[in-house]
């Protein structure tokens, strides 16, 4: 019987996977080393952990280095990774206010505990093509790494601390909306249950942290700009290493390592439900593995937005948000537009001509409009 | 309990670790237990994109033993590129047989189509389902969708339907027409064509669904009332292929495809893979049988 | 976890999820769980413990009622690292056939938008035969997954369970599906969806139910 075909298919994807191997390898060039990948792509392999949903800087650059640089490939291949791990506990609460801080900004005054600390960020640095960089060698890289070092006063280095936060200070004073005994505290987890809504808090700032960078800041920017009414302020941004302990068998507290996360707390003012109530300041959280401003940054504007529900902005919309945001479901299913759809095409196929000879039949009738296909 | 010895493979059986499986599986029982209604589930990642049957992976995994002989399909096909490679992952992941026969199958996974031999008493199919929400054209919002199905309040569903048929002259749904199932639960029944539909009507097999983007699973257990959306003065047709005929097999009575040859005349051919190989064969493979398919002749 | 038991975590529990789900499918079709040499507590049938064996785990709760009932509740949370729930959060409630039907009124039966937030029970019985046996409870079972009716002869379970449940499954999809076992691994599952009726064997010869 006639399994030609069959073995067609089967060639065409084999041939198909060598040939991307090829692409990515026809020049010859020095193969890319993953520790240079971690290194100096390290904004990139940020990204792919965060929407991979694994902080494994290393295999998040083999991820990169198999995808070609394509970071969307990259986080689908990590998340599809991570989902063969075995969860064996879930972590202690981490906590940033114990976080070794490498940057921390606050738009919202002008001096803050500890001082505003820029740390490493390109805020700042004039997006100049610096095209040195193409001619950058071992020496060069050498050269500034002494000079850099030389410069840093080292008997001059304050020790160790942690920082109080902005919003403490807000608490303090009374700016902050008291704590609502009836908010939602139910601590749900999306990757062991599919969300339903309405979700609680901790499912979408856990659906946010997994979100796309460029998805999350479309929605921000809109609701921003006007399609919404959230416009924060920065009240806190940091950047650095938090320890993150599990309970072992016998309840005792383990550290099993740090890791790297950006968090943010914008502040906007609420919204009173009452007249003749006070106003009062809200919080909007977002944290991220890696170092990653933007995407923190719009996660407090799509938390606070989220949290007054309206359906004329898309931003404040649950549902909208949360789905549309997710990078590797919404990269999966634009692409599904690939694959043959011909006997759904058919189908929709026999529906139009069907309805455009009923129409030529009605000389009289309306002009027809055309028909919906079911979109699949 | 003694840890599994035999597969020294890199992942586990069947890829999925065995806690995801039995959530499935408990879900998957829910299912079954309420025919047609769409039941949450965790759905992992997998190593193939969202979008291109992780859903029906997940049930295909979750399900399939290794006495198990795994046939599947998309649009019909056994040789679609997509079919080809998750088959050649579900092989890689259990070691278990794999078919083009329809009847020899025990496990079928497909992509819009039901095959057009006849489902026995043996076999279970599942579907990959892209949008498992067949009120979702008429309701953006789950939380309403849900609240709809749960108190079986279908009117715009209908007024959709209506509205169609004002506007076009027929209800102008195609693949995916939806069905209530059970008399009770409207459902999506993935985008298989209006020909497939009436075969899933007491059907000897077990029908699972598997929609992982949006995290849903559903079934129709056999031998369950499935029927398409219909008016008394509207009724529900399959596509009609009369006048023309599968231009290998000269067959009449099946899905066709449309093709074009390079000389720009239009051909159709048997879409069902095995089936035409079956009939190009001399072998009389046993087609579903229902009053649309009926009333044809062959 | 001990390692005298024989029990496959991979290949044993899903050849018996298979037989759950052909049960489930076409309710009243009699599966027989494979007699794997396990050892087993007093108290629940082994086709029962070995259903629990093969759906539990970590992510479901259950508890068990009736006599032995802290010693079954041990056993499979041992086995199984599932926890331990009241009555009226339980996923699975594991229960003897000769259980007066009272506990049935407690379980939960999901909600509209999510009705499968519910309960289910895995009943032990005496026998369950589709040849007629004495003192048997006679089940005529009809619905999704049958293709006229099915008839399943049962001893060893109390009718006003039955009852109970058919309440309980009155507002469907609301409800709660059963899962019954016997003394030799047989087992018929009983979805939320089935109408049942029941007649009682002679000489006791009460009127049908409905």
């Amino acid at each position: 019987m006639g399994y030609v075909a069959v073995k067609g298919g089967t060639d065409a994807i084999h041939n198909s996977q060598q040939l991307v191997e090829f692409y990515r390898l026809k020049d010859a060039t020095t193969p890319l080393d993953i520790k240079q990948i971690r290194s100096q792509m390290r904004m990139a392999v940020d990204k792919v952990m965060g929407e991979g949903g694994v902080y494994a800087p290393e295999y998040a650059a083999i991820a990169l280095k198999q995808a070609e640089g394509e970071v969307f490939e990259a986080a689908f291949i990590l998340r599809a990774f991570r989902a063969t791990l075995q969860r064996k506990y879930y972590s202690e609460t981490i906590n940033t206010r114990e976080m070794f801080v490498k940057r921390k900004i606050s738009a919202s005054f002008r001096e803050i505990p500890g001082g505003q600390i820029l740390g490493p960020t390109r805020d700042y640095t004039q997006r100049i093509l610096d095209t040195t960089k193409a001619f950058e060698d071992q020496e060069a890289i050498q050269k500034f790494l002494t000079e850099f070092t030389k410069g840093i006063k080292t008997d001059n280095l304050a020790e160790i601390t942690t920082f109080a936060k902005v919003i403490d200070l807000l608490k303090n004073e009374g700016l902050l909306k008291p704590i609502d005994p009836t908010e939602d505290r139910i601590l749900k987890d999306i990757t062991r249950e599919a969300i339903k809504f309405p979700a609680p808090r901790s499912a979408r700032l856990q659906m946010l942290a997994r979100a796309e960078t460029g998805g999350l800041m479309a929605l921000g920017y809109a609701s921003m700009r006007g399609f919404g009414s959230v416009h924060p302020t920065v009240g806190e941004l940091r950047y650095g290493t938090v320890q993150v302990k599990v309970k072992d068998a016998t309840g005792r507290s383990r550290y099993i390592g740090k890791i790297e996360v950006t968090e943010a707390e914008t502040i906007s003012t609420g919204k009173r439900v009452k007249k003749k109530v006070p106003p009062f300041y809200t919080i909007g959280y977002g944290l991220c593995f890696g170092q990653n401003d933007t995407k923190v940054i719009c996660m407090g504007i799509l938390d606070t937005a989220m949290r007054t529900p309206d359906v004329n902005s898309p931003a404040n919309d649950q549902e909208f948000v949360l789905y549309h945001t997710e990078g590797i479901e919404s990269m999966g299913f634009v692409n599904h537009l690939k694959l043959p759809h011909y006997v759904t095409f058919q189908s929709g196929l026999k529906n139009t001509r069907a309805a455009i000879e009923r129409s030529a039949e009605k000389p009289t009738g309306q002009a027809i409009q055309s028909p919906q296909l079911q979109t699949v | 309990m003694v840890a599994n010895i035999k597969y020294a493979n890199k992942y586990n059986f069947a890829f999925i670790d065995e806690a995801t499986k039995k959530e499935i599986r408990r879900k998957l029982l829910k299912a079954v237990a309420i025919p047609g209604y769409q039941v949450p589930y965790s759905s992992p990642e997998m190593p193939i994109a969202r979008g291109w049957g992780t859903g029906g992976l997940h049930v295909t995994l979750a399900v399939i033993g290794r006495k198990d002989v795994f046939k599947i399909i998309d649009q019909g096909s056994d040789a679609s590129v997509n079919a080809c490679n998750l088959r050649e992952f579900v092989q890689q992941m259990t070691n278990v047989q794999t078919t083009y026969d329809t009847a020899e199958a025990t496990l079928i996974q497909t992509r819009h189509r039901i095959t057009e031999e006849e489902l026995t008493e043996d076999q279970i199919f599942v579907y990959q389902v892209p949008q498992p929400e067949p009120l979702r054209s008429v309701e953006r919002y789950e939380n309403r969708t849900r609240q709809m199905h749960g108190e079986a309040d279908y009117a715009k569903m209908w007024v959709s339907l209506y509205e169609s048929f004002v506007r076009d002259g027929d209800i102008m749904l195609g693949a995916g027409y939806p069905v209530k199932v059970n008399k009770r639960y409207i459902m999506a029944p993935s985008p298989i064509p209006k020909w497939d539909v009436p075969n899933l009507n007491q059907s000897k097999a077990l029908h699972l669904f598997g929609a992982g983007r949006e995290k849903r699973l559903y079934a129709v257990p056999p031998y369950t009332t499935v029927e398409p959306l219909e008016f008394e003065d509207v009724k529900f047709h399959t596509e009609n292929f009369v006048g023309t005929e599968c231009y290998k097999t000269g067959y009449k009575k099946a899905f066709l495809d449309e093709l074009y040859f390079d000389d720009g005349s239009k051909h159709f051919i048997i879409n069902d893979s095995n089936f035409l190989d079956k009939l190009e064969g001399k072998a009389e493979p046993k087609q579903h049988e229902n009053k649309y398919i009926n009333q044809l002749e062959s | 976890m001990q390692s005298e038991i024989l029990y496959d975590e991979i290949f044993d529990a899903q050849e018996h999820f298979r037989l759950i789900l052909d049960s489930m499918a076409r309710p009243g079709k009699i599966n027989v769980i494979p007699n794997l040499d396990i050892q087993m507590v007093d108290g629940i049938n082994k086709a029962s413990a070995l259903i629990g064996f093969s759906l539990l785990n970590t992510d479901a709760s259950f508890c068990a009622i009736g006599e032995l009932s802290y010693t079954i509740e041990k056993f499979i949370t041992l086995h199984t690292a599932a926890k331990i729930e009241s009555l009226q959060n339980a996923d699975f409630v594991f229960v003897k056939g000769s259980q007066s039907d009272q506990f049935i009124a407690d379980l939960k039966i999901g909600t509209l938008p999510y009705p499968e937030d519910s309960a289910t029970i895995v009943l032990d019985v005496l026998n369950i035969s589709t040849e007629e046996i004495a003192d048997s409870l006679q089940l005529n079972l009809k619905g999704p997954g049958i293709k006229t009716v099915e008839t399943v002869y049962v001893t060893g379970l109390n009718h006003a369970i039955m009852d109970a449940v058919k309440e309980q499954n009155f507002e469907f999809p609301l409800g709660i599906d059963l899962m019954l076992t016997d003394k030799e691994n047989n087992m018929i599952c009983i979805p939320r969806s089935n109408d049942f009726t029941y007649e009682l064997a002679e000489p006791t010869n009460k009127p049908n139910y409905n």
